[in-house]
């Protein structure tokens, strides 16, 4: 653990083969990027992220050889709250109505509503579903997803072809085809 | 068919979730969430110790309070209530009937042996006390006239003393008082035996079919005592 690491990772006995530090450096940007793919507000997705990592911090079962799935499963999770938590407001405030809205021409709107619309589908979906569904697409093999989502590597193909199909009707259900 | 099927909802699938994807050159900044990750971490830790400190001067504060005689004595009461409380709901069986009284077997002043269960058939007031204890005092010549009135109807006073010097204090006491009821020392495993006697003192009313009928923890006015003894006795 280097100095630099000592005010989160240094102060407390872990797990000697565990480098916090490291572990921030290196997986940091990936794990914002996964949440940021999920909540639509970047800056919103970075403090998520260092909560995670908090919450890893405060974790010591989380800390070792399975540090990388874990971090991709809260990341996951994290942001899913975070997905649903606003759609429930916006849909107390009545703004959902965009999602219902004729889509305007211009390239950037409808590309904005795409993602609006696909993380709306995934607000709605059970969350195993969604959270299989954003850590295969964020590359995950069926091994690595077995053991970020606890599950038998087994079930999985079984798992994500009902989340698949899950995610498929409900998005036709509201959007159709497109 | 079925394979293409599923392939193509995968690839559809796909390519919806790959519209998730952030175009532009957003990068997040780990310099910025490495200072806030130790901002959140000193806050916590801050927090962590806040809490320990509050949590430590509250018991220092408790511990503090009960060294003083009116708190302790209020901390008593409550524990004593807490406790009959709960002795009265274990010692109702099912079905609501009282549940009977623990036996036991103990010698009085001239070294006889009393047993409760040599009682079944007459109505008994057991008294939990101890000499050094005032509300006790104020409680014993009543009982002691309660023996007199009601005793040749079937009534009997069993006071059980919790004097830790024994016949030592007690039976100075009784003779200087004139108790004419009979006496036990009682012990830690006798007021278990009960659920715990917490406070002092502690009275209960036993049927003549040996169940208890009423438990009152300190003192309870002498005319709710005679009322209970009179409504048991007429059974």
């Amino acid at each position: 653990m280097n100095a630099s690491g000592e005010a989160v990772g240094g102060t407390r006995a872990v797990d000697a083969l565990f480098d916090f530090e490291a572990t921030f450096r290196d997986q940091y940007e990936r794990i914002a990027r996964v949440i940021a793919r999920v909540v639509r507000d970047p800056a919103r997705a970075e403090e998520l992220a260092v909560e995670v990592f908090l919450k890893l911090w405060r974790s010591p079962k989380a800390q070792g050889a399975q540090a990388e799935a874990w971090l991709y499963r809260s990341a996951v999770r994290k942001g899913l709250d975070e997905l649903r938590r606003r759609t429930r407001r916006a849909r107390y405030e009545g703004l959902l109505e965009f999602v219902r809205a004729i889509p305007t021409p211009e390239e950037v709107r409808a590309a904005a509503e795409d993602q609006e619309k696909v993380r709306f589908v995934l607000a709605v979906l059970k969350p195993r579903h969604a959270e299989l569904l954003l850590l295969r697409s964020e590359g995950l093999s069926y091994d690595e997803l077995a053991t970020a989502l606890d599950l038998n590597a087994a079930s999985i193909g079984n798992l994500l072809s009902r989340a698949q199909q899950a995610f498929r009707k409900e998005y036709i259900k509201r959007y159709g085809e497109r | 068919m079925a394979n293409d099927s599923e392939l193509n909802i995968d690839r559809w699938v796909e390519s919806h979730l790959a519209k998730l994807d952030r175009a532009g050159e957003w990068r997040p900044d780990v310099t910025r969430a490495r200072a806030r990750l130790d901002e959140r971490h000193a806050a916590e830790l801050l927090r962590r110790r806040k809490v320990t400190w509050v949590l430590a001067a509250v018991l220092a504060g408790c511990t503090g309070l009960l060294a003083f005689p009116a708190p302790r004595a209020i901390a008593q009461r409550c524990v004593g209530a807490c406790e009959s409380l709960f002795l009265e709901r274990a010692n109702t069986a099912p079905g609501g009937a009282p549940a009977l009284a623990p036996d036991f077997s103990l010698k009085d002043a001239d070294g006889a042996v009393i047993r409760l269960s040599d009682y079944r058939g007459k109505v008994v007031l057991l008294n939990f006390w101890a000499t050094w204890c005032p509300p006790c005092r104020v409680e014993i010549p009543w009982f002691e006239q309660f023996q007199r009135t009601y005793g040749s109807q079937g009534f009997a006073v069993i006071g059980v003393s919790m004097d830790e010097d024994g016949w030592n204090a007690v039976r100075p006491y009784m003779e200087s008082n004139k108790i004419s009821y009979r006496i036990v020392i009682g012990d830690r495993a006798l007021a278990q035996k009960y659920g715990g006697v917490a406070s002092l003192p502690e009275t209960l009313l036993i049927d003549r079919d040996g169940r208890i009928a009423a438990r009152h923890a300190g003192i309870v006015g002498k005319s709710d005592y005679e009322s209970e003894i009179v409504r048991m006795l007429e059974k």
